[in-house]
């Protein structure tokens, strides 16, 4: 299974990004080896529909857990639609702050569509 | 013959002069009004009646699941995340699609055909005999406001003197309405907004070599940056209507001010008369 973690910079000591389309960097951590990369979001500044585009990015990585503050509607659906489960962070903290934090099973999975799929 | 009245800012009275002005040219000759604010179009609540909605429409992609493999090819060459590949399934969001076609052309296995997707309608009926209006109006949710503009465009093509009511801003729906037109009349307000977006749309006018007069809406003082501006730009000032009750009372009932009071018949008639003429002289 692999993690992605929205970042706001190529480190691990970044704070967690709070948007899912637009975060310039993603971690991704495969989480029985515990293997970790960086991977930029080539469509962070880009003009529209980008939530759908960062989903299927992170389906191509073989991404099926992710953490994220607060999803728009288009990737809402498309993290649905891709399986993908949603881990809700609140408040701010670093991408290693959250890794502790999901590893320790201390986020909930988001109460929205995402989360209950 | 194209006149737009257009406005940079929202809410300056583009509607009543549009209105006026169609109500007074039409008393002496066929007028077409063309109702191009297609995301709130109003002018139709000044002249009652209906017609026949034809739609407007752009294709969108279909994706034959017998053919697909997957390959993602389409997903990634979309540039508006309209559609993406999952590991089995392709989702669309058709509201997202530009209609580039792209998707069909790089698919290997031709998988993709088209079918059409609303993105809004065209009204038109007569509501006098030398008045006719055309209506454009964007569906809901949709984001294809040039492609409604341009329908209302073509649906007006040849009309021998035609008004169009343009949408406030100057990004892409403006310039759709106002390119290619012989003349534009700016409404503007004595407001630090009014003077901020007047200047715009003066800037977008200038860039399609359209000759421009402005309106002054709301004004009860000639001695405003607006009018100091215009003069700096050379822009002629050919109406000032004052902040009046009356006239808001009017509007606000859906009345026509120039129809039913014959000193702002004649006002609106001069204002008419300056417009041709300015728009011929190109």
């Amino acid at each position: 299974m692999y993690l992605a973690i929205p970042s706001s910079g190529p480190t691990v000591d970044d704070p967690v990004d709070t948007r899912l389309g637009r975060a310039p960097y993603f971690l991704i951590v495969h989480t029985e080896t515990n293997e970790t990369e960086f991977v930029s979001n080539p469509y962070a500044a880009d003009s529209g529909g980008v939530g759908p585009r960062v989903v299927q990015m992170l389906v191509q990585k073989g991404v099926t857990d992710l953490i994220a503050p607060q999803i728009g509607g288009h990737a809402d659906n498309a993290l649905v639609a891709a399986g993908i489960r949603v881990y809700l962070w609140e408040g701010a903290g670093t991408v290693s702050s959250a890794l502790e934090m999901y590893r320790a099973g201390r986020l909930s999975l988001m109460a929205g569509k995402s989360g209950s799929s | 013959m194209l006149i737009a009245i257009a406005s940079g800012k929202g809410g300056t009275g583009k509607t009543t002069v549009a209105v006026n002005l169609a109500c007074v040219l039409s008393s002496s000759s066929p007028l077409t009004l063309a109702d191009c604010d297609v995301e709130e179009p109003n002018a139709h609540l000044f002249f009652p009646g209906s017609g026949v909605k034809e739609p407007v429409t752009l294709p969108v992609p279909v994706i034959d699941p017998g053919r697909c493999d997957y390959c993602g090819k389409c997903g990634l060459f979309c540039q508006y995340g309209a559609l993406i590949v999952l590991k089995e399934r392709v989702l669309q969001y058709p509201q997202l699609c530009h209609s580039c076609g792209g998707c069909r052309l790089v698919c290997p296995t031709h998988a993709i055909s088209e079918r059409p997707e609303q993105a809004g309608t065209i009204e038109r009926y007569d509501p006098t005999p030398s008045l006719h209006l055309v209506t454009g109006r964007l569906a809901e949710g949709s984001i294809h406001t040039p492609t409604v503009i341009r329908a209302v465009r073509d649906a007006v093509d040849g009309a021998p003197l035609v008004l169009l009511d343009a949408p406030p801003g100057t990004a892409c729906a403006a310039m759709e309405t106002l390119e290619g037109c012989d003349f534009c009349l700016m409404v503007t307000e004595p407001t630090p907004f009014g003077l901020h977006d007047l200047r715009l749309i003066c800037e977008l006018a200038r860039l399609f070599r359209i000759p421009a007069g402005v309106v002054i809406n709301r004004c009860d003082d000639e001695d405003t940056a607006v009018e100091a501006f215009c003069r700096e730009q050379d822009l002629p000032v050919l109406m000032r209507i004052p902040f009046d009750r009356t006239i808001a009372l009017m509007q606000g009932s859906s009345r026509i001010i120039s129809r039913d009071d014959p000193v702002w018949r004649d006002r609106f008639r001069r204002l008419g008369r300056d417009c041709l003429a300015m728009a011929g002289g190109r």
